[in-house]
Formats: structure tokens, sequence, C-alpha cells
């Protein structure tokens, strides 16, 4: 059934011009202001699949901090984890949602703390759709 | 031997193998029966009920105005307390600001809880960077920090683990970075100092705890 619907899609967007497919997109950017004077916080974003093929996102950075990377809380045993989510693949037609007690970019080593009502650039690096730059709406908790 | 003594020796055999026939069919008989009955005559022994004493909180900590505290500070009121660290980027301040809204809609017998952060990170989480912290959340909440020996005891009491992880980069000033690995429940404490129970974030939802733990306060503050 999923290999029927890859193929149907597939040749939808074959028959598209195949540079005018949107692909990724990428909205509801936001990240959580800074809490006192922790260099750390978590962005979360909504990631849709518009193309025919999987993608997969490989790699976030921002020019406000040092490191932003792709994390899960993870419940194992009644102990939170935090664990690196390695390449996040995004199947044709699926939308991934990054939120809070979930999955989420952790950003690391803030160059200055985020106050709400500011924006965050976020650069999401695919494999397929390449670079796509975010302005994530800084906010309050929640 | 006379006639009669060999008659006499055969009656008693024969009465013998009836005995003795008697006597088998008694102990079949008997397991048989006992086979039967086993669970009325002889019910396993039955185990000794007997509660698990609920352990009392007891700790020694320095809140986020730099006051020492004890457990006996809060003797009196019920407490709500949460494990984690400032740097915890995702969980912790959604906790924390469920314990927010958890105040919020236990109305006035929010007077009679006392809400408490308690770090697992004391290395990092000192008395001003927890106080800049708890600035964001609800201000009834304290803040509890100490040395890993005094973290260390009042975690076991708890049942909390906690365990640093690398995270394979660097801090600002060279040093390895980590993170915690951490217990995420909320653990209830009766007036007494008695750990009730423990909410599982990822289990109950924030609605069903604040439900629950009301219920709890009002069967035992009832007149």
């Amino acid at each position: 059934m999923i290999r029927v619907l890859c193929a149907t899609l597939f040749f939808l967007c074959g028959t598209a011009s195949a540079a005018d497919a949107p692909g990724i997109v990428v909205t509801a950017a936001w990240v959580r202001a800074s809490l006192g004077q922790s260099p750390t916080t978590a962005a979360y974003i909504r990631v849709e699949n518009k193309g025919a093929k999987d993608d997969r996102l490989l790699s976030v950075s921002t020019p406000a901090a040092a490191m932003a990377h792709l994390h899960e809380s993870v419940s194992a045993n009644g102990m939170m984890q935090m664990n690196a989510v390695p390449a996040l693949v995004i199947k044709p037609g699926q939308t991934v949602e990054l939120t809070p007690g979930g999955m989420h970019i952790m950003v690391m080593n803030l160059k200055a703390p985020l106050r709400a009502g500011a924006t965050m650039p976020l650069v999401l690096t695919f494999e397929q759709a390449g670079e796509i730059k975010v302005e994530a709406e800084v906010r309050g908790l929640k | 031997m006379l006639a009669a003594e060999r008659e006499g020796e055969k009656v008693m055999q024969m009465n013998r193998a009836l005995v003795l026939i008697f006597v088998v069919l008694l102990v079949a008989a008997g397991v048989a029966g006992g086979a039967l009955l086993r669970p009325v005559i002889l019910p396993p022994p039955a185990p000794v009920v007997q509660a698990a004493p609920r352990p009392v909180a007891a700790f020694t900590f320095t809140n986020q105005n730099g006051e020492a505290v004890t457990a006996e500070t809060y003797r009196g009121r019920w407490m709500l307390v949460f494990f984690g660290f400032t740097m915890c980027p995702d969980v912790c301040p959604l906790s924390l600001s469920y314990v927010g809204d958890f105040l919020k809609a236990l109305g006035p017998l929010a007077s009679r809880v006392q809400a408490a952060f308690v770090t697992v990170d004391p290395e990092r989480d000192t008395v001003p960077v927890m106080k800049a912290y708890l600035a964001n959340f609800d201000p009834s909440i304290v803040g509890l920090t100490g040395s890993s020996d005094q973290l260390a005891a009042a975690a076991k009491l708890f049942g909390v683990s906690y365990s640093e992880r690398l995270t394979g980069t660097e801090r600002p000033d060279g040093g390895p970075d980590y993170t915690m690995d951490h217990s995420t429940a909320f653990y209830l404490v009766d007036p007494e100092g008695h750990i009730l129970r423990a909410f599982a974030l990822d289990r109950d939802a924030p609605e069903d705890m604040t439900a629950e733990i009301r219920a709890v306060m009002a069967a035992k503050e009832k007149p």
C-alpha cells in the first residue's frame, strides 16, 4: 500500500516540474526564551515533506549559539534521558512535529540570552532539500 | 503343632492381611483425599501482610536565597518535589511550568503545598543560578541545591536516580560538556513528611495528577 502510494506520488511529481516541487516545508519554528543564566535552551519546528522522496534532517545550526543538535527526551525506567537523533527521516506526505517533552533541537552555549519577542535564525540541512533557513520566534514557557 | 494352633495362626495371618489391606486403603484414601482437599486443608502459608513503612523525607539543602533548609522546615505542609537541573532544555522547563499550572488549579489548597525543585547538577546549579532560573516560574517554588553528598542522601530516600552523561562537546571554558540523565517524577510528601507516591510526567497527564493530589489532600485534611 505504502509502496503504491509512494509510486503514485512519485509519478505525480515526476510529471510536474521537479524544481517547482516545494519538497520540505518548515513551519511553526520557535525557541524557548533563556531561563536565568542557563546557556541551554530548546527549539521546536514542524517539518512537512511535500516531496516525493524520503528526506532526512542531517544537521541544525544557529549563529546564536555554539551548538545545536537534534535530541529526543526519552523516558526509560522512570529515568529521563536525552538521546541524540542522528538523522530524522521524513517520508513523503509525512509531517513531523517537534514538541516539548519529545523531540527538540537542543541549543547549547548561547552567545547571548534569548528574550521573548525576538527571533533566532535556524539553519536546517536536509539530505534532499539542502539548507533551509527559518526564523524561530523566541517565546516564553510552553 | 496342634491343628487348633495351626488354625489360629491362619486366622491371625488373615487378620494381618486384612489389617494390611485396610491400612493400604486408608493411606491411599488419605493421599487421594488429601490431594483433593489440599487447597482447603492445607492452604499455603499466608504471606505476612505488612505495609511497607513509608519513607520519611529527610534532607539538608540551601534554598535559592542562600538559606539553609531541612525537611523539618516544611513539616506541616504538603510538598511536591521535582528533581532536575537548570541546563535541562526541554523536560525541566515543561515540568516546572506544569507545577505552576498545578498550583493554580489547586486554588486555595495551594497555600498548603510547598513545591520544590531539587537540582541533580549542584556543581553548576549554584544558589544564584537557581535563583535566576526560578524567577521564570511560579514564585512559590523553592529551589534546593547543596553538596553532592546532600543530593545523594536525598535522592536515595526519594528513589531518584541521576547520572552525568558527556555530550561529546566542549564547554565554553574548554572542559568536556555534560548533561544529566535523571528521574522526572513528581513526589508527593504529606505534612508529616511521608513520601506518599511519585507521579510520572510521561504517564500521568497533568490534569490527572492535579485531580489525584487534590483527592489525597482532601482525604487527609478532612476534619
